[in-house]
């Protein structure tokens, strides 16, 4: 019994230490945020509203202090940051106005021909990009097949209405964003004829986005077929194959959604757009991602796609705006890639540790024997 | 020459030339320990266990890892942990064991600080083991920076600095330690020498000589009782193994820790496969880059109790920079526990429930040590900035000033 007192005066002292190191000054470094909201709306104006509660705060402590250049600076940066939210309201009212269900997905293509074109591709429908390199802009504008199979109807909306805003890199871009936002303000036309375009290229996206993702399953499937062709049916096979389609399928996703800028070297996926473009557009070059599970974590890169400013403020990234399934799908690409071993390492730890379950009961039968001759 | 006549079996064969019979009574059948300990004296043997996995998954490591500003990083993440057999197996038992075994080594530093098995006639054993300590945070900090990482880089940035702290001879040390004027390629691989060659060396050869030191002392027990382990012996060999108050180290010892290192295992192995993310700082996956600070540097977590002392003076005293006087108390802290058995002057060998003002002392010091440890992990600002302050200044206190009085104390108290 002696012993056991003082085994558990040991665990508990380690146990404070390891909760002092670990979860405990992680909480004090890494302040928590609220976890990724796939509703843009509630997301951006609740976190805007936060900076705005920020801001009051810092304004509130000038005053106490009465530093006068304080006071100015923290009255300027709330009118900022007041300015910020009002922003957001507006566009996410103006979001809010749009019928998608009214959308034409012909009139959508004529439109798309007839503004978006010039700097985007859309392969699907045969539309070839005018820009094969990223010399031009720093990266190589989207094609748009994927689109709207990367995001939701709201989100694309938002993107054409204000994108620097919606992408949430109006800090760095302002109006001078290299995509020029479509409103009614910018194209002089009514409220009712933008939201009435915006909803038909929508739909028009949305159709060209089923097709794409039709073909590239039919693609993925063919690949994966062809790699297995010559190996015997069997249980194992199916399994294998489908690990694969899945995993083809995740990464059709990173790719559309992140390969633009970002390689991911342990994959051998390497972003079309060269380095010197992205650095000379961003400010730095975008890092590899494929460790990005190991130092940021799944909880960090969830809530850092769907919010780049949250974790990293002032940070060039664009937000992401992916869709909750897609988002899901991309972070298990990267995971797979960053952890390729974790289900092996997970199935083999239980098995190491029955094994010493197992010699556990056999050296404590021994030293039983060996202590009765000496108790 | 010996007689040699026809042997009759290998043991026999070799006994002739070899005399392994005598060589395993001295090791083992006939190597003493008091048979009142606990598990706290299965420590040394499972630090040996901890010492030979970090040995032979560091060998393995060695054959896939590049010592190369270029590949480092690519040949731990991508090769061993991604496409060796394996690899991240020997890699997680590797680094698990190697934050694994300052844990151990701790519980048992203080296990020996408890018990009073530094003192009179023991100081060798002590001295020895913290010998060893010194050498393993040597092994530890020089492995750290193998992969190449971030936190791998700017710990390495922020250590060798520390000894342009050394007057005169400072600034030109940090260049020859580093090899350049920054952490840089032959850092690396001098550090990549240091940690699979001749520290590894150091460590086995400090290790034998631990173990030696035991020999006429003999290991301490858990009440400090003073034994005649001669007579002890003779009374367990007559065959009064009930009566006797010491057990051979094999099989009567060695049976019992063998049940500590089976039990042990589970918990490591799940360490290994299921939480090995507490041994990996995150930040080390991203790979060093000398043009971005890391938002927060920070040691390992053994280390932290020490990089608190260094940093928790902050401000300048009398024209002494901060960075001199943590330099100091840091320099202090590294030795300070070597001299334990001369800070401790009290003659009494018993453990600290016996010792009411030493039980007071060192449940403070450890209390203490933990606060300097998760300080140093904080960032030093506001409040935190004066509490590692505090904290530092107990623990110099502690050992410099109160351990003396008390012991001096206790002196006194003994004589009325």
């Amino acid at each position: 019994m002696r012993e056991l007192k003082i085994f558990l005066v040991v665990v508990a002292f380690t146990a404070l230490t390891y909760w002092g190191v670990e979860p405990y000054a992680h909480s004090i470094m890494k302040p928590h945020v609220s976890p990724a909201n796939f509703n843009f709306a509630e997301e951006d104006l609740s976190f805007a509203k936060g900076i705005v509660a920020d801001k009051e705060m810092l304004l509130v402590q000038a005053q106490k202090e009465n530093n006068a250049t304080q006071i100015e600076n923290a009255t300027k940066a709330l009118d900022v940051a007041k300015e910020n939210l009002a922003k957001n309201e507006a566009l996410w009212a103006s979001v809010e106005k749009i019928d998608f269900a009214k959308g034409d997905a012909s009139k959508g293509k004529a439109f798309f021909e007839g503004n978006c074109f010039a700097c985007h591709g859309l392969k699907e429908d045969g539309i070839a990009s005018n820009f094969t390199d990223s010399s031009a802009y720093g990266v190589i504008p989207p094609d748009l097949s994927s689109a709207a199979l990367l995001y939701d109807e709201k989100f694309l909306a938002a993107l054409i209405l204000n994108p620097a805003l919606a992408l949430k890199v109006d800090h760095k871009f302002g109006d001078a964003f290299i995509m020029t936002a479509y409103n009614s303000e910018t194209s002089g036309e009514s409220e009712e004829i933008v939201n009435q375009n915006i909803a038909d290229v929508i739909a028009y996206l949305k159709e060209m986005a089923l097709k794409f993702e039709e073909k590239e399953n039919a693609r993925i499937k063919q690949e994966v077929e062809e790699k297995y062709a010559k190996v015997e049916e069997s249980a194992e096979k199916t399994a294998l194959m489908e690990k694969e389609t899945i995993f083809a399928k995740e990464r059709m996703l990173f790719v559309e959604s992140c390969g633009r800028c970002h390689d991911m070297r342990y994959d051998g996926f390497f972003s079309p757009s060269a380095k010197n473009d992205l650095k000379g557009y961003l400010g730095s070059i975008p890092p590899d991602l494929s460790m990005m599970i190991r130092s940021r974590g799944e909880q960090y890169l969830n809530d850092f796609v769907n919010n780049t400013q949250k974790l990293l403020p002032g940070t060039a990234m664009p937000r992401v705006g992916l869709n909750e399934a897609t988002q899901a799908k991309v972070i298990s690409y990267i995971e797979k890639v960053g952890d390729s071993k974790k289900e092996e390492r997970e199935s083999l730890g239980i098995y190491i540790m029955i094994f010493f379950v197992i010699l556990s009961v056999f050296a404590i039968l021994w030293k039983r024997s060996i202590w009765s001759k000496l108790h | 020459m010996a007689q040699i006549r026809k042997a009759n079996g290998i043991v026999d064969w070799l006994d002739q030339r070899l005399a392994v019979h005598k060589l395993l009574d001295v090791l083992m059948n006939k190597y003493w320990i008091p048979k009142q300990i606990n598990f706290l004296w299965a420590m040394g043997v499972i630090l040996t266990t901890l010492f030979t996995i970090l040995f032979v998954t560091g060998l393995l490591l060695v054959m896939y890892y590049k010592p190369d500003v270029a590949l480092a990083f690519d040949s731990v993440n991508k090769t061993i942990m991604q496409e060796v057999e394996y690899g991240w197996l020997w890699r997680h038992m590797h680094g698990v064991a190697a934050s694994v075994v300052f844990l151990v080594i701790y519980i048992h530093m203080l296990t020996g600080i408890y018990y009073g098995s530094y003192k009179k006639g023991r100081e060798m054993i002590w001295i020895s083991g913290m010998l060893l300590f010194v050498v393993f945070s040597a092994e530890a900090f020089s492995g750290y920076m193998l992969p190449w990482g971030q936190m791998s880089y700017w710990a390495a940035q922020v250590i060798t600095n520390l000894f342009g702290g050394i007057p005169f001879i400072g600034d030109a040390l940090v260049v020859w330690i580093r090899g350049d004027y920054a952490v840089s390629d032959p850092t690396l691989t001098r550090f990549f020498m240091l940690h699979v060659c001749l520290l590894p060396i150091v460590i086995i050869m400090i290790i034998v000589f631990h173990f030696y030191s035991l020999r006429i002392p003999h290991v301490n027990n858990e009440i400090a009782e003073e034994l005649d382990f001669d007579l002890e012996a003779e009374k367990y060999m007559a065959g009064d193994t009930k009566g006797s108050k010491v057990i051979p180290f094999w099989p009567g010892f060695l049976s019992k820790d063998f049940v500590y290192i089976s039990l042990f295992m589970i918990f490591f192995f799940y360490l290994v496969s299921f939480k090995f993310g507490f041994a990996m700082d995150p930040i080390n996956f991203d790979p060093a880059d000398a043009l971005k600070t890391p938002a927060h540097i920070y040691p390992e977590w053994y280390f932290l109790w020490s990089y608190e002392v260094l940093r928790g003076f902050f401000f300048d005293v009398g024209g002494v920079k901060a960075f001199d006087i943590g330099l100091a108390a840091f320099g202090i802290a590294q030795v300070i526990f070597f001299l334990l058995p001369w800070l401790d002057r009290s003659d009494v060998v018993k453990p600290a429930h016996e010792r009411p003002l030493f039980f007071i002392w060192f449940w403070v010091l450890l209390i203490d040590l933990i606060v300097l440890t998760v300080y140093g992990k904080l960032p030093p600002t506001g409040i935190n900035a004066w509490v590692g302050f505090y904290a530092s200044i107990v623990f110099l206190l502690l050992l410099i000033v109160v351990l003396p009085v008390i012991t001096i104390m206790e002196k006194k108290g003994a004589k009325k």
